[in-house]
């Protein structure tokens, strides 16, 4: 190639329109010329706009923060989108979001195709968010990490070592979009199945929605097998890992306990069984979180995944964990479950008095078929059920609430 | 000194597609390239007094178009090229198969701002250096990298 390649030059020309018809608009430019200089504008924006350059500079979190306030309003048919959201909720699932205040955040080029961004605050400090065309979701509480939504391609047939061709079950992640929590989250990272990774930019947007948004088109040599984007990982100013959302890809699975912070651990309960000792703990995570799990015959059992705060904090299930030699009871409950009621299938019945942690070794006499443990039903104070009752009569669960070995074919969900 | 508003407009008028072509290459969008040109020649229109006429005006006001494409092209959208670019200095050298347009986002910035004024804005190197504040000399060294990656780059991925 020389000065002004031919080739080049003809390949480059297709990329790009030749604008030879765009009309011109010299009052807007003239319009333009006329405005206050932009620093002057911003120097009037309180707030956000002295995070965005005293403080992001300082963490490395980006160029800058878009204040959300000063951002252009949706249109109305993405606001009544967004107002759709709290229409008709079960109980618990209302996001509360505040749609009249949609803003459009950005624009984005992915999967071939532009995409808006349109973001609207919730009532409890959070945000819902819609990409057009791509998918969306909520941070109710705005206590998430990080998150990301894929968009899956079916993969190729593959020639497997056996020599057969068949297509790979999972899908092939074509781009992934996501936000992270600017209260916890300095950048992300996508990794792959190979080990490499990409670290897209974040987009800042200012409080009430204090995140960043981030755009990955997976490149062409990420989309093999073996090679496919597994998991984004939001990490600290310092570059710890915070939390990691996984795609559900080839065999990289979520660690239910991998945000705990063990060395901040604190013992909630011990029971002593015939077994040795078993004891309860919850430990913080790196945004404000908090994880609940039970150490038993060298084990440790998830009791309840590490969850943001403000969610998964009421929960109403009672986890079972069958161990070699026993079978426990573990939960942490809220303040309101008074009680729990323990039926087994011979008729027999058990009442416990939890404060806020449970921690149970099922009776012997209760971990044979025909006296196993079949319902957990919580009340208040009152006597009153605080859910449903919790059904073990279920084919598949009920060898659950034996001692392992489990039957053959029989398999407990984790902190089932 | 300084520069009048009808020699900006004329300029304007002028060199418009070529102003947009430039600016949605280095946005990586069409729309917002096209904004960043008004928004650049606001800035010039605000800034026409300090147009000291020892360069052209025309090298001058690819300054701001060039500028302002940049700054549209931060914040906000997240140019496919840039995103992919950062990928593959993260993913150990792994690369992108997708053509020239990916071949073309992996150069450094520089590389492609030289490669977009010479050959969407067809300018010379004494205006490129001028537009991009560089020696003349180091528009045609950066013009041969670029020329060499996408050369390596091209015949080293499968189309």
């Amino acid at each position: 190639m020389t000065d002004r390649d031919p080739a080049l030059a003809g390949a480059l020309d297709a990329l790009l329109p030749s604008f030879e018809d765009a009309a011109p608009d010299w009052q807007d430019a003239l319009r333009r010329g006329r405005r206050p200089r932009a620093h002057l504008l911003a120097a009037a924006v309180v707030g956000a706009v002295v995070v965005a350059v005293v403080v992001a500079p300082a963490f490395g979190i980006g160029r800058g923060v878009l204040p959300f306030f000063g951002a252009e309003k949706a249109p109305r048919p993405i606001v009544l989108d967004f107002a759709s959201l709290s229409t008709g909720a079960p109980p618990g699932m209302d996001p509360g979001v505040i749609a009249s205040e949609t803003r459009k955040v950005g624009v984005w080029r992915f999967g071939g195709k532009r995409h808006t961004l349109f973001v609207a605050p919730t009532r409890a400090g959070g945000f819902c968010f819609e990409w057009t065309q791509a998918g969306g979701g909520c941070d109710r509480e705005g206590t998430v990490p990080v998150s990301q939504i894929g968009a899956m391609a079916p993969t190729q047939p593959q020639s497997s070592a056996a020599g057969v061709l068949r297509a790979h079950e999972d899908g092939v992640p074509i781009w992934i979009t996501g936000h992270a929590n600017r209260k916890y989250v300095a950048a992300v990272e996508i990794r792959f199945e190979d080990g490499t990774f990409a670290r897209p930019r974040l987009t800042w947007v200012s409080p009430p929605i204090d995140a960043g948004f981030f755009v990955l088109d997976i490149p062409a040599d990420h989309r093999i097998v073996g090679h496919r984007a597994v998991s984004v990982v939001g990490l600290d100013r310092e570059g710890h890992r915070v939390a990691e959302d996984f795609l559900g890809i080839g065999t990289a699975r979520p660690d239910p306990l991998a945000d705990a912070i063990v060395s901040e651990q604190e013992q909630r309960l011990e029971l002593h069984t015939a077994h040795g000792p078993a004891r309860l703990f919850t430990a913080p995570t790196r945004y404000d979180g908090r994880c609940v799990y039970a150490t038993f015959e060298g084990k440790r059992l998830p009791v309840y995944p590490c969850s943001p705060h403000g969610y998964g904090f009421d929960n109403l299930g009672v986890p079972i964990f069958p161990a070699p030699d026993d079978v426990l009871l573990a939960a942490a409950l809220p303040r309101s479950a008074a009680a729990v009621e323990l039926r087994f299938a011979d008729g027999d019945s058990v009442v416990l008095h939890p404060h806020g942690f449970l921690l149970y070794e099922i009776p012997t006499r209760h971990q044979v078929t025909g006296a196993e443990l079949s319902t957990i039903v919580l009340r208040d104070g009152g006597g009153k059920q605080l859910a449903p009752p919790q059904s073990l009569d279920v084919p598949g669960l009920t060898a659950c609430t034996q001692p392992l070995p489990l039957p053959p074919g029989t398999h407990c969900p984790d902190g089932f | 000194m300084g520069a009048g508003l009808e020699e900006l407009e004329a300029a304007y008028r002028t060199h418009l597609p070529r102003f947009r072509r430039v600016a949605a290459a280095i946005v990586g969008d069409e729309e917002r390239g096209c904004d960043a040109v008004q928004e650049a020649f606001g800035r010039a229109i605000r800034r026409r007094r300090t147009f000291r006429r020892a360069g052209s005006l025309e090298a001058w006001l690819w300054r701001f178009v060039v500028n302002a494409a940049r700054d549209e092209a931060r914040p906000f959208a997240r140019p496919l090229e840039e995103l992919l670019s950062e990928h593959d200095v993260a993913s150990n050298g792994a690369r992108d198969d997708d053509g020239l347009r990916t071949a073309v986002s992996l150069l450094p910035e520089r590389q492609r701002l030289v490669l977009f004024l010479r050959y969407y804005a067809d300018l010379d190197y004494a205006s490129i250096a001028a537009a991009l504040e560089i020696a003349p000399g180091t528009v045609a060294a950066t013009l041969n990298a670029a020329h060499a990656s996408l050369r390596r780059t091209l015949q080293e991925v499968p189309r």
